[in-house]
């Protein structure tokens, strides 16, 4: 099944008990970190996240 | 009458000096800042106690048990890992060297006094070097799987991608190094006891240039709690590399100059502060930084000297060879994790 294309639900990976696996399932198929995390995450933290999940195997 | 000489050449003068190989300092055991704990054999209990109140409106009738007063006591053991450097030499190869000048006279004798004094006496540096670099950056192969197995994540209570991957890449090791040790460890006095990962607190990384650099210590000391900020013996723990970034920070040129870091003295007595807290500089991966209470890193041994001790003596049997063999038993342990902020875990 096709993953929803809209952010309902914001899945914030800085709250405790949230891993790389619930965010990274909660972004929309086709959306970017950054799309996903616009306007709800600092740019810091996008720019963290961006970086941090180059090294995350699923 | 002209020289006939068909022989091989050689030269008939050499430096006196030997050049040596420069070791990093062991300074965790030398200066022993951090709790080094000496006196254990195989295994150490180590106790950690919290002790929480309750404030009631008064009572003045008998006490009852009211549960507002926990004391918390909680024990853990932990087990030395015991290993040794050992091996064997043959000082025969010494032969037709500048050291069989000191080998006393007699075949049998090949034992270079200028040799050991000179070359064999750089092994007890070279194991202090080697042993500095696993207390700080190192993991055994069972924990390298055990952190490679779980789940990452940004928030607190998760290990970044970041350290999983700096762990792997660690050097693999007999024991965790404190790094490690305050990633995951089987700590009973964790909130959730038993092996897992550790309760620090974590401050997200990037990667440290001397621009950064202030920056990233005021997250790191900004995420820490306000109770170990307010300690002035609070401390920080930082790869070797800081050291030269936080001097070209402090030196920039210009309008970019912005002194953060206070550096007093010079040489072996130079020290260097960030917010009045003192920066230790360790062979610690460039993904971490360490801002705690340095007595609640400990290192656990049977001796620390044990480190400058070296057996050497002939092998058995008329064997024109020498042994050498160090042995240790060492451990590392934190405690109060939730008094340790680790940048970039």
């Amino acid at each position: 099944m096709a993953k929803k294309q809209t952010v309902e639900g914001f899945v914030n990976p800085f709250t405790e008990g949230v891993n790389y696996k619930h965010f990274t399932d909660a972004i929309p198929e086709g959306m970017s970190i950054e799309e996903y995390c616009k306007d709800k995450l600092t740019d810091s933290q996008i720019a963290f996240l961006v970086e941090d999940l180059k090294h995350y195997k699923k | 009458m002209p020289i006939n000489y068909t022989g091989t050449t050689r030269n008939y003068t050499e430096l006196e000096e030997i050049q040596s190989e420069l070791y990093q300092d062991s300074k965790t055991l030398r200066e022993a800042k951090i709790g080094i704990e000496e006196g254990h054999k195989s295994g150490t209990d180590v106790y950690e106690s919290k002790v929480t109140v309750a404030m009631t409106a008064l009572n003045t009738g008998e006490v009852a048990a009211t549960g507002d007063i926990d004391l918390d006591v909680q024990k853990t053991p932990v087990s030395l890992v015991a290993f040794n450097y050992e091996d064997r030499i043959s000082d025969n190869a010494l032969k037709g060297t500048r050291f069989e000048k000191s080998m006393k006279a007699g075949a049998f004798n090949v034992v270079s006094d200028e040799f050991d004094r000179k070359v064999l006496i750089e092994i007890q540096p070279a194991i202090g070097a080697d042993i500095e670099n696993k207390l700080w950056n190192g993991a055994s192969a069972a924990t390298k799987i055990a952190i490679a197995a779980l789940t990452p994540g940004a928030g607190q209570g998760s290990i970044t991608a970041a350290a999983q991957t700096a762990v792997a890449a660690m050097p693999t090791t007999l024991f965790d190094s404190l790094i490690v040790k305050i990633l995951y460890n089987d700590s009973q006095a964790k909130t959730v006891a038993g092996a897992g990962l550790g309760n620090y607190i974590k401050v997200t990384g990037t990667t440290i240039t001397s621009a950064n650099i202030a920056a990233q210590y005021a997250a790191l000391y900004g995420g820490a709690p306000s109770k170990v900020t307010d300690s002035p013996d609070a401390e920080f723990f930082a790869p070797l590399a800081h050291r030269q970034f936080i001097k070209l920070a402090n030196n920039a040129v210009g309008a970019a100059q912005q002194v953060n870091f206070l550096v007093e003295g010079s040489g072996a007595n130079e020290k260097i502060y960030y917010n009045n807290h003192l920066i230790n500089f360790h062979p610690i991966g460039s993904t971490f930084m360490v801002f705690t209470l340095p007595k609640y890193l400990k290192v656990l041994t049977d001796d620390k000297s044990d480190v400058n001790t070296l057996q050497i003596d002939k092998v058995a049997n008329g064997a024109m060879q020498r042994y050498i063999k160090n042995t240790q038993a060492m451990n590392t342990f934190v405690t109060n994790q939730r008094y340790i902020t680790l940048y970039g875990g």
